[in-house]
Parts: structure tokens; C-alpha cells; sequence
């Protein structure tokens, strides 16, 4: 018994050693969605294109989509483009929120890497709608929107081809069969 | 030179560590702007975790701290301003975690830890008093009878006391 108090800071140090070990690898950005299993929030703003034309929720919804935050500023956007690329190109509606950004460097960018996007809302610097009751705070996040309006997929961070064939595409297919 | 330093260094300390946020907010009474640095010091930046928003100089917490003092200006509770807040960007943003299943080792293992310190600490001063209150017994009849012992082969043989006085177990 004694012999068994005496190993036992080295076993609790042990303990806390792994633990603390794991939280390193752990990336503190990946936190779920407050927004999963609930609607996609009202909204009106301006299409990217043209500033006269307001989007609001109800012309999004219909079928599964995928909403999508960039911006122009962002690098890891550029590293995601061509998943988008290949999502919309699978057929998939994906929405574009371009955020904090300027329409002309957002013009550039578009006409630059390729346009994807079946419409893109404006939300710049200054304005907190869509986004912000999404609990954005950064670019690129990609929503999934199923048929009623309902949130069921969040990633926050960027697309990559992996993602995108075992989390996005199935997400996608298990929500289009859903209803 | 050194103690100039010193004094240096602690006259640097002082400066203010962050000023991340120049802001100009028209607050309408003084409880408000008391309520908005209160709120603010406990709501969480999203995009860095080791700051709140008031320290926070990254974009996401200038939305923040604006989408606050609108809140306060619309005549928002403390509690409602969480709450809404919460429910855009979950309990990530406060940093005061809910009691609840899956935090329950977070809140009660610091102060089960001091507990079992505090156990800890009281049952070694025990056994130790215990020790020494033992060797007080000893030292009255055993020890007595020991001396005695030592004193008489000192007496029948005086060279060989140094072996003899090692300790005797018992």
C-alpha cells in the first residue's frame, strides 16, 4: 500500500501528461456550429452583382445548398476554390456570402479564379446581417442548408478534397434524401 | 546603473498592455458604458481564444463589441444580450462555462483536487504526531531499560562500548 503511494504522482503526472498532450493537437477553432439543427436566420442584402437587387431567405430555399463565406482578403479561399469548383460542377447549388470584402476586388477574384457560385450575397465591413446571426467570424465557413431552411452541416476552415468526397458529398446526399 | 534599470523596466510595466479598442460609443448614461466594459470583458472573442473583446483588436470583436452597444441601446438585460449572443456564436463566446454534464469535471475537479490536498495534509500531520507520540512511550520505559543496558557493558568491558551502543530494534 505505501509502495502504491509513492508511484502515485508519478501516475497522476502521467495522466495529466497525456491529456495536456492531446490538447496540442487539438485545434481550438474547430467548435461546432451554434447554429446546427436550427433555421437559417432572415435575412435581406444585396446581391454581390448588382447592389439593387436584395436576397432575402426565402429565395434560397427550395433544395439542398451549400452557402459559402469569402472574401477576397482571404488566402485560404483561393486554396479552396477548386473543391468549390468541383461541387458546383457535381451539381450542387452553392450560395456565396462575400464578406468583409470590396465588390471591385471581389469582381477581380471571381473573374480571376472562376466563378462557381450561383449567386453571391454582399455582406461588407460595417454590416452584420446573414453572417454575423450566423456566428461567422472569419473566411472561408461553409454552411449546408437543407431543403426547409435548417442548418445541418458547419465547417469552419477550408474545403479540402478529402472533405469534400467523405464529409461534404454524403452530408449533401443523406439531406437530398432526407425529405 | 542596475537599480536604474530597474526602475526603468517597472515604470515600463506600467504601460497598458492593450489598447486594442479606440471606439468612440455614445453611450446614454453612465451605468451603460459601466455594463458594456462588464459585458464586454466576459464575452469572448471568436476569433482568438485568450481575449475578450474588448482586448481584442480582430474584426470579428469590433462586430462584436458594436452589435453590444446596440443591444444595450435597444434596452437588451444582461442576461438577454448572452443569450442572443449565444445563440449566434454557442458558449464558446462566454467565457464562464454552464454547469452542466459535460463540464461538471471542469468546475468541481479544482476544488475536489484542494479537498483531497487538504485530506491529504491533515492525515500526514496525523501520522506523524502519532510517530512521534510513539517514540515518547518508547523513550520512558525502553529507552530506559536500554541505557541501562549499555551503561552495565560499559561497565564489564569498557573498550568494546563503541560497538555495542548501535541501535537495538525491536
Amino acid at each position: 500500500m505505501k509502495r502504491f503511494l509513492l508511484f502515485l504522482p508519478l501516475i497522476i503526472f502521467i495522466i495529466l501528461g497525456v491529456f495536456l498532450y492531446k490538447g496540442l493537437s487539438l485545434d481550438p477553432a474547430a467548435r461546432d456550429s451554434a447554429l446546427l439543427g436550427k433555421p437559417l436566420p432572415e435575412f435581406t442584402l444585396p446581391r454581390l452583382d448588382n447592389p439593387e437587387l436584395q436576397v432575402t431567405r426565402d429565395d434560397l430555399l427550395g433544395e439542398v445548398f451549400l452557402l459559402n463565406i469569402w472574401g477576397s482578403w482571404c488566402p485560404t479561399c483561393y486554396e479552396e476554390h477548386d473543391d468549390i469548383q468541383r461541387l458546383a460542377a457535381a451539381g450542387i447549388p452553392v450560395i456565396g456570402l462575400n464578406y468583409k470584402d470590396e465588390r471591385d476586388k471581389a469582381f477581380t477574384y471571381l473573374q480571376e479564379q472562376g466563378n462557381p457560385y450561383q449567386l453571391n450575397l454582399f455582406e461588407p465591413e460595417g454590416v452584420r446581417a446573414l453572417a454575423f446571426d450566423l456566428g461567422v467570424y472569419g473566411a472561408p465557413e461553409t454552411f449546408l442548408v437543407d431543403q426547409e431552411g435548417i442548418v445541418r452541416y458547419h465547417l469552419a476552415g477550408e474545403i479540402t478534397p478529402e472533405l469534400v468526397n467523405q464529409v461534404i458529398l454524403p452530408e449533401v446526399e443523406k439531406w437530398q434524401d432526407a425529405y | 546603473m542596475a537599480r536604474r534599470l530597474l526602475i526603468l523596466l517597472l515604470l515600463l510595466s506600467l504601460v497598458p498592455v492593450s489598447q486594442a479598442a479606440i471606439e468612440l460609443y455614445d453611450f446614454s448614461s453612465e451605468e451603460q458604458r459601466a455594463r458594456f466594459h462588464e459585458l464586454g470583458g466576459i464575452l469572448r472573442c471568436p476569433k482568438c481564444q485568450n481575449q475578450s473583446i474588448i482586448d481584442s483588436d480582430s474584426a470579428s470583436a469590433g462586430d462584436m463589441r458594436e452589435e453590444l452597444f446596440q443591444l444595450l441601446q435597444q434596452g437588451y438585460s444582461d442576461e438577454e444580450v448572452l443569450e442572443y449572443l449565444k445563440a449566434r456564436f454557442g458558449e464558446y463566446i462566454v467565457y464562464r462555462p454552464p454547469v452542466r454534464d459535460d463540464t461538471l469535471v471542469l468546475w468541481f475537479l479544482p476544488p475536489a483536487m484542494i479537498l483531497v490536498g487538504l485530506l491529504v495534509l491533515v492525515f500526514l500531520a496525523r501520522s506523524r504526531k502519532k510517530q512521534i507520540a510513539g517514540q515518547d512511550r518508547e523513550s520512558l520505559s525502553e529507552r530506559q531499560l536500554r541505557l541501562k543496558q549499555i551503561l552495565e557493558l560499559d561497565k564489564e568491558s569498557p573498550a568494546s562500548s563503541s560497538k555495542t551502543d548501535s541501535k537495538d530494534d525491536s
